[in-house]
């Protein structure tokens, strides 16, 4: 009745909002703080008077929700690299298993569902930080360093899928097949 | 029947993580530019309670000036304008009675 995938995905995204939710938070305070801003609740959220405080915290705290999500995605990209099932090394197989680790090792639609969520957010925070850096709301350093991220990301997953792909390609015993098949 | 149940389901569900994914960016807005109450009040306050009570409300002339049936002075007329009735523009009966009986 439901779709499996997409349970899948509604779970793996919630731990992620949290996180960067916090984060917005967190760093919006601790920023403030550090550069001695006065800092103005009301039921809005943060109110700055000054346009250079307000284009300061903004900045820096949108850089640290790329830092939070570059986190998540670094683990996902050390878990789809090195404890991916499919390609995991026997001797590390080994040494997960001896210390009891051996939940480390994921499957692909583990380390997907999960790449898939924490891509997406970058993504969202790509398009946010540029719409506000048109508008002069944030610095343009903050779009560009999320831009990079985005695109070294990106390319890691998709070079990570390509060698699964390749690992799951049908195998013949003839070493010429593929040099053979356009004959 | 079971199919399109199927169909409402997956696209509420597609629906709800949408929203999740968008949900922490909806945080960007918390931080605002804006002009802090309390601190405006204030100066405002300091500033311009003087002259806030030294200004007299601008339409007073207009109820004195059109009591009787004289014809309307100029300053009236401009300062009151939106105010008067045909009747205190035009002289009434009995002064145009009153001017052919002085003739």
């Amino acid at each position: 009745m439901f779709s499996k995938i997409l349970i899948k995905l509604i779970d793996r995204a919630i731990t992620p909002a949290i996180l960067i939710l916090a984060m917005r938070i967190v760093s919006v305070v601790m920023i403030s703080k550090y550069y001695g801003y006065n800092l103005n609740t009301g039921l809005s959220g943060f109110i700055f008077t000054n346009k250079t405080e307000y284009l300061n915290v903004n900045s820096y705290s949108l850089l640290a929700m790329v830092g939070a999500i570059l986190i998540g995605i670094s683990y996902i990209i050390v878990k789809s690299y090195t404890f991916h099932d499919s390609h995991i090394t026997p001797s590390l197989t080994a040494k997960l298993f001896s210390m009891h680790a051996a939940g480390m090792i994921q499957n692909s639609y583990e380390i997907y569902s999960q790449g898939i969520v924490w891509v997406s957010y970058l993504y969202l925070l790509l398009t946010v930080s540029g719409i506000m850096a048109v508008y002069g709301l944030v610095y343009p350093l903050v779009f560009y360093t999320a831009l990079v991220f985005t695109v070294i990301v990106t390319t890691l997953f998709v070079l990570d899928v390509e060698k699964e792909i390749n690992i799951h390609k049908p195998r013949t015993e003839d070493p010429n097949y593929f040099d053979r098949e356009g004959e | 029947m079971k199919k399109l149940s199927k169909i409402v389901i997956n696209s509420g569900l597609l629906m709800l993580l949408f929203g999740i994914l968008v949900f922490p960016m909806v945080s960007v807005a918390f931080v605002k530019l804006g002009q802090n109450k309390s601190t405006v009040l204030s100066a405002q306050d300091t500033q311009t309670t003087p002259t806030a009570t030294a200004t007299p409300a601008p339409t007073a002339p207009a109820t004195e000036v059109n009591n009787t049936n004289e014809v309307v002075s100029e300053e009236s007329s401009q300062s009151s304008g939106s105010t008067l009735t045909p009747e205190d523009q035009m002289p009434s009966f009995d002064d145009i009675n009153g001017s052919k009986s002085g003739e």
